[in-house]
């Protein structure tokens, strides 16, 4: 027997055979059953909602400046209060919230689009090619994911998109390696040489087969990388080198809020209170996820 | 062993000309044009041209790469585009402060996250072992500058414990250099010890279970040798691959954690030559750091070796 | 500490059965799988006596409990999920289920060795095969480095591991899985334990080295006067090396008796099955199963747990009451309520 460990990053177990209606079914019980996630995921959506339809909420635009009423606390006009520019602190988080969030999304899906279809045709293909790809990966690795983005940002210039493209390839290595762990199980199987002696195409093949067999596990792994998104999102804007103004995520709040930090620690604590909502929400739901679909039943 | 080390070190020179070509061929790809960056919008072509000439911009990429390389060869990894500064000198520099704060945590994280760990991983399911589960998790998804925020905004502006801001250089005084460190330490730490501790937890409640640890509970092994020693050489395998890739995301880290306390480490100096487009410097910190991390993957290596002597083989 | 076994043969003649306690007594043993939900017998009311000397098999399919009930006597369940309900196991007078867990460490390896079913996943892979044994072996008794080492080699050449000196310092997986096994009785025996649980020793292994290991096992029993039990599903296994049998069922014990008793006169339908089953050299003869599978803990039928695949079963006699373990003789027993009635297929017969 060899004992296999949880992956840093994410799972390495991967269901043996494909996803049916009914375990899809009975996987969504599962989930369903666990109350700290199943609360995780309604927080998550509802902050996604506010997000979305904050011009519906009746809030004060969020870039309104009302200097008469600068650093206000809570009251029933702004229920957050207002920033050093009397702008409404509720309405300036969620617009923000909006824009870390789509951040997250494009940062997951460069992720996603550079790491999976590579992973997926290199665990298939095998030899050579494999080997080199792989060790292109390991080698993207072995620079420090935020100084890699940096340098990134550095050289393309200093915004969102570009900032979240180099995050999304720092995450690409983890996408790549399930995909190719899961591609390379599935092609030994008996199956795959069955459907492939029947005269089926190749890439009929990996459609039916191997995404079936991966998905799970890529599900989890976009759930750590969204919530990973998030912070480093924050973090790169909070230096300056994502989102410019005057749009704002709720990193680039930071950066104008940490210089009244004595005299206004709310406006630091308030966009850090739902940057670490967001994050733990989506790992929450990922790891039930995660045990749920390797049907570990631990707690 | 001897001959693994070398292998590796082998294995990494050419590693580390591939990461370097490769962020050297992505500047040919940068929209901007750093003469007229450095020269600000005022500049006149003439003078925009004779920049270019002076920092080499006119030459093909691949001479560029050339003297680049030859340069690092000689020690020497370029200088920066403002204030003509050896790169080497900067980063010399900013290594002392980025090392303290980066090993620090490192060591700290590895005598928390390792023992709780291995604690909570042979009682899972436990009250405790679901508190401090829960609490990992929490710590997982704060950013780590918004805790050197908060830090700094209890511990130095509210309590007037500890100085808000971090070491700018290290003076060799260590009880003044440990006051400015500690607040950037914690900071850095927190997300990445609750990364191992779940590592560690995962890993330790998986060989708590196998048969071999069973044989060792039937021959009477007392509590403390099973758990320190049969299940914790098991069980360290994945934590010191994990710390090894910590290092390096604590070194980005360090950039953000850097600037929020004001130190003048690597990752600051990084950030500013990010804001300014100073692509020399941002070369050679990526060739630093991608080294360091590299030796760093090799000692993990070598702990996985003494660790799992299994792995040996292949 | 002496530690080379004392050469004094016991005639077991002399040993009456009854003025000294036996080697090992469970009486009552009550195993559950416990969790969410209320615990789940699993072995209900388990009684077993394990004489002085003798070696006992243990036999029953898998899920029959016969693993749950020697991992019980050396307290070696897992809490979280298994637990012992209810019952007494007795080490020599001793009531072991009510020592603190400091003590029972003291008893296992030294009074109780255990050999498991899988040498491929039952030795440390991360300690060399000396660090495994010497370790044990300085655990019970107060022994220098070095000692504790010649006493491994001495244990490695006593189980008939070739070149010792050499496979001391070798990890588990650099040796084969019969040899494996060597070093997992080596570790069981390195205390010289009076009792040896041996839970389906030669189950993993191919059968050449299965003949082997279980002619160590008997051989090292009588060197080193160990009161053995063998837990199997193979009553081949039986035939070669032990002197009593208990047949587990269902979480209970249907028949015991002496190993030619039980072969030649069984007692109970399960064990005529099981007999019936067993390869026959010379005689050209369809191999029986048994139909149908064994009950899961929970769904244990109300009355015999093996009517519903018994051919002798009769209604309303054997479904409606709990059936007793009735006592025929001293150390022999069966559970069944048309015993008298009926007369069963032994080997030979």
């Amino acid at each position: 027997m060899t004992l296999t460990y949880p992956d840093a990053a994410g799972p390495s177990v991967l269901p043996a055979a494909e996803p049916s209606e009914a375990r899809r079914v009975a996987t969504l019980r599962a989930f369903l059953h666990r109350r700290l996630a199943t609360t995780a995921l309604v927080v998550f959506l509802l902050i996604v909602l506010a997000a979305l339809f904050a011009p519906l909420l009746g809030l004060p635009a969020p870039n309104v400046q009302e200097l008469a009423a600068r650093l206000q606390g809570p009251s029933w006009k702004h229920l957050l209060g207002t920033d050093e520019l009397g702008r409404d602190q509720l309405a300036r988080i969620l617009a923000a919230t909006r824009i870390s969030l789509w951040a997250a999304c494009q940062a997951t899906l460069v992720g996603v689009v550079l790491g999976v279809p590579l992973g997926l045709a290199m665990g298939l293909v095998g030899g050579r090619l494999d080997s080199i790809i792989s060790r292109a990966f390991d080698t993207l690795q072995s620079i420090p994911p935020l100084i890699l983005a940096i340098a990134i940002v550095a050289i393309v210039g200093r915004s969102l998109t570009p900032a979240m493209i180099a995050i999304g390839i720092v995450f690409s290595p983890t996408f790549y390696r399930i995909s190719r762990a899961a591609a390379a199980t599935v092609a030994g199987e008996t199956y795959i040489e069955a459907s492939r002696s029947m005269g089926q195409r190749t890439h009929k093949i990996v459609l039916t087969h191997v995404l079936g067999n991966v998905s799970s596990a890529l599900i989890v792994q976009v759930s750590i990388t969204l919530a990973f998104g998030i912070l480093a999102e924050a973090a790169l804007s909070y230096l300056g080198l994502g989102v410019q103004p005057p749009s704002a995520s709720l990193g680039s709040m930071l950066t104008s809020a940490a210089n009244l930090l004595n005299a206004a620690p709310q406006l630091v604590i308030e966009p850090g209170v739902v940057i670490i909502v967001l994050a733990l929400c989506i790992s929450l739901v990922g790891d039930a996820l995660r045990d749920v679909t390797s049907g570990e039943q631990v707690g | 062993m001897l001959q693994m080390i070398m292998r590796r070190t082998l294995i990494a020179v050419p590693l580390l000309l591939i990461v370097s070509f490769a962020v050297f061929a992505l500047t040919a790809l940068s929209p901007t044009d750093p003469a007229r960056a450095i020269l600000g919008e005022g500049a006149t072509p003439d003078s925009v041209r004779a920049l270019r000439h002076q920092l080499g911009l006119d030459q093909p990429l691949l001479h560029r790469y050339w003297t680049w390389l030859d340069g690092v060869f000689h020690g020497s990894l370029g200088r920066s585009w403002f204030g003509n500064v050896p790169v080497g000198t900067k980063i010399l520099q900013g290594l002392p402060v980025t090392a303290a704060l980066v090993l620090s945590s490192l060591v700290l994280t590895a005598i928390i996250a390792v023992p709780a760990g291995l604690y909570a991983g042979m009682r899972t399911g436990s009250p405790l072992d679901r508190v401090a589960s829960f609490a990992a998790g929490l710590g997982l998804a704060m950013p780590e500058f918004w805790v050197a925020l908060l830090l700094i905004l209890v511990f130095s502006e509210k309590l007037h414990l500890l100085p808000g801001t971090g070491a700018t250089s290290i003076t060799g005084n260590v009880l003044d250099d440990a006051k400015h460190l500690i607040l950037p330490i914690v900071a850095l730490s927190l997300p990445q010890i609750c990364a191992l501790f779940r590592q560690t937890r995962a890993s330790t409640a998986l060989v708590a279970n196998q048969d071999y640890i069973r044989t060792a509970r039937a021959g009477g092994i007392s509590t403390h040798e099973l758990v320190w020693t049969r299940v914790a050489k098991n069980a360290l395998v994945p934590s010191a691959t994990l710390l090894a890739l910590q290092l390096g995301r604590m070194i980005g880290v360090a950039a953000v954690v850097e600037s929020v306390t004001g130190m003048h480490g690597i990752g600051s100096i990084a950030v500013q030559a990010a804001l300014s487009s100073d692509i020399p410097i941002i070369l050679g910190v990526v060739l630093v750091t991608a080294a360091v991390v590299m030796a760093a993957n090799l000692l993990a290596d070598i702990a996985t070796h003494y660790l799992a002597p299994k792995a040996r083989q292949s | 500490m002496e530690l080379t076994p004392v050469q004094v043969k016991v005639p077991s003649a002399i040993v009456t059965a009854h003025a000294r306690p036996p080697a090992l007594q469970v009486d009552g043993l009550v195993i559950g799988l416990v969790g969410r939900r209320a615990p789940m017998p699993v072995v209900t009311g388990l009684d077993l006596t394990l004489a002085r000397q003798e070696v006992l098999g243990l036999v029953g399919e898998s899920g029959s409990g016969k693993t749950l009930t020697s991992l019980a006597i050396a307290r070696l369940l897992d809490g979280r999920s298994v637990q012992v309900l209810a019952g007494t196991v007795t080490l020599f007078g001793r009531d072991l289920l009510t020592l603190s867990e400091a003590q029972m460490r003291s008893v296992r390896g030294k009074e109780i060795g255990m050999i498991f079913q899988d040498p491929m996943t039952s030795l440390d892979p991360a300690f060399t095969i000396g660090y495994q044994l010497t370790s044990v072996l300085r655990r019970h008794f107060d022994l220098s480095r070095q000692a504790a080492r010649r006493r491994a080699v001495e244990l490695l050449g006593m189980v008939g591991i070739g070149d010792p000196r050499r496979r001391v310092d070798q990890y588990p997986h650099q040796i084969s899985g019969g040899m494996r096994q060597r070093v997992m009785i080596a570790l069981a025996i390195s205390c010289e334990p009076k009792v040896l649980i041996a839970d389906e020793p030669t189950t993993a292994l191919d059968a050449t080295t299965q003949a082997q290991i279980l002619e160590l096992i008997k051989d090292l029993a009588q060197t080193l006067h160990m009161s053995t039990i063998i837990t199997t599903h193979d009553l081949g296994v039986v035939a070669e090396v032990c002197d009593t049998v208990a047949v587990m069922y269902a979480g209970q014990i249907v028949e015991q008796a002496t190993t030619e008793q039980l072969f030649y006169h069984p007692q109970h339908p399960y064990t005529e099955r099981l007999l019936l089953a067993l390869p026959r050299v010379g005689v050209e003869q369809e191999m029986l199963g048994i139909p149908g599978a064994p009950p899961r803990a929970g769904q244990f039928p109300e009355g015999c747990r093996f009517a519903p695949r018994c051919g002798h079963a009769v209604e309303p006699d054997c479904v409606a009451h709990v059936v007793p373990l009735e006592h025929l003789a001293p150390g022999r027993t069966a559970r069944c309520v048309r015993r008298p009635e009926l007369t069963l297929r032994g080997v030979r017969t």
